[in-house]
């Protein structure tokens, strides 16, 4: 807490420093406005001079404006200093998710990072809008009471601020109490909600079972647990302000009470009876906005626990470039070396001491059942992952001496999930290139997306729908690998990404891809053989080992797994 | 059934009625307590003039009500305070009670509604609909609507305490809080462009962010960081102001609610002190104006607000009570069941007419038999509507036309539940629930033991997957956060068929997801599980499809061919087609 503190809110100790001006000089008027009608009891009706009294109301118009103007800069400041601390947080913490691995993203899992992205950033702005406007004003006027009223009278001084021990002390303990509370219902809620969700998705699943009842009755319970809990928790506070109200009016007739004393011995005046009555009351009208922060202040506690954990996390994979380029003359484009990797807490590792050499200019493919970790390997090429043990080697040089942008703009790499981006499709193709328009529909002509860009609206122009909602899986695939092609790199990896095409349109596809990119040097992960048998050199993985390598005619002589593989694909459709 | 913001009303009230007396008592008290407090100002003046006396009295004489009034005075705070207290805890327990129950009653009611309303509502919509209306209608019951209604009763009496005071400095206020009022309307209605501003732009950020956090790889794989931050900053930036100039416009209504405010207060302390002068105000009388006068300021500045609270909060009510309106399946416990030892698995079409929208139909007069124990195939390209028939036979979805029969008995005339008891449904997208593994394969048969739930898994040959996961049997796992790949969970999804061991059954051959050596366990459980069963078998491979006793071939919704492989071979046609195209190099 006190580092995010000092990171995203004391930057701005400037603007806060004003807004506690503004906010200590609003105080100030107000007290002053109710001690002038004080003046008007003792100079003017005392005295019965009018001409007192009509300067003490427009010293008190005057003041008002001033007191009306702060309160505008006040609530400006404090509507601009909330929004910017969130838009910072949400900003580095955008920063720092654009740094993650991998490894790093699932970690966390995509919906957490959008909710911290959102409910969470948005949860301390609305705190931080409520806490400056409002809530700074309470220590503020409790100061400015007890030294106003101590200039008064001490014995009635010491009421007040027995009063406000009191109120304060009780509000904190309860607050305190009700806390972790709060969190729990709040954790309950979630539970509910989540629970609504997947029950609508399987209502399928459930009615084929006829597990109506069942599930009625099983959030039923849970719905009757969170009912109790929220029940306690709200009752456990909504005693405060009631009580914090009744304790400073209580203490308002005692100070009548005791001035009834203090008059005789002249002490005090029945005017500064009136004022103090008037001050509690002031004081009483800023109370409002202790419930909002009692109950507010769990959930933003936590929710900048959650920012915390993401801001300052510690991206598995760093950039820190050694100054080395790849050799243009290396013969070999990609070295395995060694190279292993293990998932935090898994007892065994997905890739173990993998050794695989990719020549210059060919085509590698890497075939593996699920599992076989031939996913994970290829992704530590554009460094998605970094080997926990071993070394890749790009043109002679280790991946992680390079400058990661640099090495990353020599791959050309599709994923195994295809993507696509909520833009244009020339946006999808060209990935913030700079690429000719011509360039970008010759690459999905030879993925053949030319057939469903013929049909889209504004051609090149069509903004594709979130998650490419608005096409097929394999015409997703077929933009996803225009994207691949368009690019001008050293290396393409294609991670399993002809699978949802159907066979005639595979074969075109690949066979273009192969003519297009002759001389590069290709890898290719598969799960049909069909797909990656004319490679230069194939890679059979199993439980992430390296079983054997070698030609298509080679491995279905001699491995054993490569020709299971071949014998329960050759039946199936889009075999051979 | 009551439509409109009063029938809702009538009906929240129906949510209430249990705890009516919890309810009534708040009210009722709430109201007592503002009269007490709205009294106490005037007494406290009274306890002024009793001082001012003693005070020109020369301090002889202090009137002998002075303690009194002050005990009374103290009475009306407590009673006025505790008031609040117990309607504040009646209207908590009120409130919650009736969201629960009406939480319960939308669940219950998501169980009931057909199948097309969950197919027309994405499941996040309705999720978010059961959590922030909820949340928005437990504050509209437990505060907001009877903080409103203490509000106007409060500027009310207030109001009339100030008129038996002193009429003339009433005046004041009676000019001053229609100005206030009307102030405020303007600014909120001002804001409210602002407010749409600032809502669009969340609305694009947090899309920008979505987007590109499904597609984080791709983003990072083609160096797009830089662009994306470009991106994201202009948009946040935005953001920023639009949220600052929203804000600040509606941060106008505090300070001038508070100028107003002060206004009165102002002209109250000077006339108040002419009046005095004059003699005919007391210095009671004014203290107790100036008190007034400040405890108008709180409902005066907070019942707009307020207002557009209640209002949202009755939105939410309506939204809530539309979908508790919805359509429910019938109730068919009338009907007869079905015993599933006894069914053989004989299904026939009669034609039958369908459509998913009344506009379109795509199902004409189909007919065609199926002799129990046999493989139907359902085949067709990818969006030819392949599942309507497992809609169909499940009665997902009710036919317009014709019937569908089980052993020759109409399956309309039969219990729905008793009905899908029958059936064994495995589909491509693999439900499974949080959980254990055993949970969700025991979700097949109730009461499974752990013996049977083993012996499911090894049936279909997952038990060496399971045994691997370090909490075997007893491992969590869920829709978001799974160890187990697509294949592998749809294998749990088999085991779960299994398990509850149905006559009929549908199976989704849809492998595309699946690594080869996992889809030859899936299809060898598959082929297994049809042995001796009825199934329906949305199918993708050659293999299946060759072998099936009758192929259904299915295009653009509708059903073209039905027939064993040769038959339709020798028709010749769109199936014909296919299969070529699917067989050849």
């Amino acid at each position: 807490m006190r580092r995010f503190l000092k990171d995203y809110v004391v930057p701005y100790w400037k603007q806060i420093l004003v807004l506690l001006v503004f906010v200590v000089l609003q105080v100030y008027l107000q007290l002053q406005v109710l001690s002038e009608t004080h003046a008007i009891l003792n100079g003017g009706v005392a005295n019965q001079d009018m001409g007192f009294i009509k300067d003490a109301g427009v010293r008190m118009i005057l003041m008002t404006l001033v007191y009306g103007l702060s309160i505008v800069l006040v609530s400006y400041l404090s509507a601009y200093l909330s929004a910017s601390v969130t838009c910072d947080v949400r900003r580095d913490l955008f920063k720092r998710i654009m740094t993650f691995s991998q490894k790093d993203f699932s970690r966390f899992g995509g919906s957490t990072l959008m909710t911290r992205l959102t409910a969470d950033t948005t949860r301390i702005q609305i705190f931080m809008l409520n806490a400056l406007r409002n809530a700074l004003l309470v220590p503020i006027v409790i100061v400015a009471l007890v030294i106003a009223a101590a200039m008064i009278n001490l014995t009635l001084c010491a009421v007040l601020v027995v009063a406000f021990v009191v109120t304060i002390s009780m509000m904190v303990v309860k607050s305190r109490q009700s806390m972790p509370m709060f969190n729990e219902v709040q954790e309950e809620l979630d539970t509910l909600n989540t629970l609504v969700k997947e029950k609508a998705e399987g209502a399928r699943t459930i009615r084929a079972f006829g597990r109506q009842q069942y599930e009625i009755e099983r959030f039923n319970d849970l719905n009757e647990e969170f009912r109790k809990d929220s029940t306690r928790a709200a009752l456990k506070i909504c005693y405060l302000t009631p009580i914090a109200l009744m304790v400073m009016n209580l203490a308002v007739l005692l100070i009548y009470y005791l001035g009834s004393v203090e008059l005789q011995e002249r002490l005090i005046t029945i005017s500064d009876m009136i004022l103090f009555f008037q001050y509690v009351t002031y004081f009483i009208s800023c109370l409002a906005i202790v419930p909002f922060i009692v109950t507010t202040l769990p959930k933003t506690v936590v929710s900048t626990a959650r920012l915390e954990e993401v801001i300052y996390y510690d991206p598995t994979v760093v950039n820190d470039p050694k100054g080395v380029s790849p050799s243009a003359d290396c013969d070999e484009a990609i070295v395995f070396e060694d190279v292993s990797y293990g998932y935090a807490g898994a007892a065994k590792d997905a890739v173990s001491d993998v050794d695989i050499t990719i020549r210059k200019g060919t085509t590698t493919a890497i075939i593996g059942a699920t599992g076989s970790g031939k996913s994970t390997l290829v992704q530590m090429v554009p460094r998605l992952f970094d080997p926990t043990g071993g070394r890749v080697l790009f043109g002679g040089v280790d991946v992680r001496d390079m400058d990661i942008g640099e090495l990353r703009s020599r791959i050309a790499y599709a994923s195994q999930r295809t993507m696509v981006l909520e833009d244009t499709v020339y946006a999808n193709v060209a990935m913030g290139a700079d690429v000719p328009r011509e360039d970008v529909e010759a690459a999905c002509r030879l993925t053949m997306f030319s057939e469903v860009l013929e049909r889209m609206p504004d051609g090149l122009d069509t903004v594709m729908a979130r998650g490419g909602m608005n096409v097929s899986g394999g015409q997703k695939q077929r933009l996803s690998l225009a994207r691949t092609i368009c690019r001008d790199a050293d290396v393409y990896v294609f991670d399993d990404c002809f699978s949802a095409l159907d066979a005639k349109t595979e074969r075109t596809v690949r066979e273009n891809i192969r003519e297009r990119l002759a001389g590069k040097t290709v890898i290719m992960v598969a799960q049909k053989i069909s797909t990656i048998r004319d490679a230069d050199s194939i890679v059979v993985m199993d439980k992430g080992r390296v079983v054997q390598q070698g030609t298509h005619e080679e491995l279905l002589e001699t491995c054993e797994i490569y020709r299971e593989i071949h014998a329960t694909q050759s039946y199936a459709g889009g075999g051979e | 059934m009551a439509r409109g913001k009063r029938g809702s009303l009538r009906r929240l009230g129906g949510y209430m009625a249990k705890d009516r007396r919890l309810a009534i008592i708040a009210v009722v008290v709430m109201v007592l307590g503002s009269m007490a407090l709205a009294f106490a100002p005037k007494l406290a003046g009274n306890l002024i003039d009793m001082l001012t006396e003693y005070v020109t009295g020369g301090y002889a004489h202090l009137d002998d009500g002075f303690l009194t009034l002050i005990a009374v005075i103290a009475g009306l705070y407590v009673f006025g305070y505790c008031a609040t207290m117990v309607s504040n805890r009646n209207m908590i327990i009120v409130s919650r009670n009736a969201t629960q129950r009406m939480r319960r009653n939308l669940h219950n009611k998501l169980n009931r509604v057909p199948i097309r309303f969950l197919d027309t509502h994405p499941s996040g919509d309705i999720s978010s609909r059961l959590t922030n209306d909820l949340t928005t209608v437990e504050s509209l019951l437990e505060s907001d609507l009877l903080t409103l209604i203490v509000q106007v009763l409060l500027i009310v009496l207030i109001l009339i305490m100030m008129f038996i005071v002193n009429p003339a400095l009433a005046i004041i206020y009676i000019v001053l809080m229609p100005v206030s009022f009307l102030m405020i309307r303007y600014i909120t209605r001002k804001t409210k462009k602002g407010f749409k501003l600032q809502q669009s732009t969340v609305g694009e950020l947090n899309g920008f962010m979505g987007d590109v956090l499904n597609n984080h790889t791709l983003v990072k794989a083609y160096g797009m960081e830089d662009v994306s931050e470009e991106r994201f900053s202009e948009i946040n930036g935005r953001f920023h102001r639009a949220y600052v100039r929203s804000k600040f416009a509606s941060g106008f209504i505090m300070p001038l609610t508070l100028i107003i405010n002060n206004i009165g207060y102002i002209c109250v302390s000077i006339f108040g002190a002419y009046m005095i002068i004059e003699g005919t105000l007391t210095l009671g009388g004014f203290t107790a104006f100036l008190l007034y006068g400040q405890m108008l300021s709180g409902p005066l500045q907070s019942a707009s607000s307020n207002m557009n609270q209640v209002q949202s909060g009755m939105a939410a009510v309506e939204r809530l009570f539309e979908i508790l309106d919805e359509d429910e399946e019938p109730d068919e416990s009338g009907l007869p069941g079905l015993d599933v030892s006894k069914v053989e698995g004989g299904v026939a079409f009669r034609d039958v007419t369908f459509g998913y929208v009344p506009e379109r139909t795509l199902f004409r007069d189909v007919s065609f038999d199926v002799e129990p124990g046999s493989v139907v195939a359902i085949v067709g390209p990818s969006g030819a509507g392949k599942t309507t028939v497992i809609n169909l036979l499940m009665r997902f979805y009710e036919i317009y036309g014709g019937t569908i029969s089980v052993d020759g008995a109409d399956t309309r005339g039969i219990n729905r539940d008793a009905l899908r008891k029958a059936f064994g449904m495995v589909l491509q997208d693999s439900w499974v629930f949080e959980g254990t593994i055993a949970d969700n394969i025991a979700y097949g048969r109730m009461g499974a033991t752990r013996e049977e739930i083993v012996e499911a898994a090894r049936t279909v040959g997952c038990d060496s997957i399971i045994d691997v996961l370090p909490d075997g049997y007893d491992t969590y796992i869920s829709e978001e956060n799974s160890q187990l790949s697509v294949g592998e969970m749809q294998l749990l999804i088999l085991a779960r068929a299994v398990l509850a061991d149905p006559r009929i059954l549908i199976l989704d051959e849809a492998t595309s997801n699946m690594d080869t050596r996992t889809e030859a366990l899936v299809t060898k459980a598959m082929e297994r599980m049809m042995e001796g069963r009825t199934t329906f078998i949305i199918a993708h491979r050659l293999f299946t499809i060759r072998n099936a006793d009758k192929i259904i071939f299915m295009k653009d919704g509708d059903i073209k061919e039905v027939g064993s492989h040769d038959q339709l071979m020798e028709l010749d046609g769109l199936y014909a087609d296919m299969y070529r195209s699917m067989s050849s190099p």
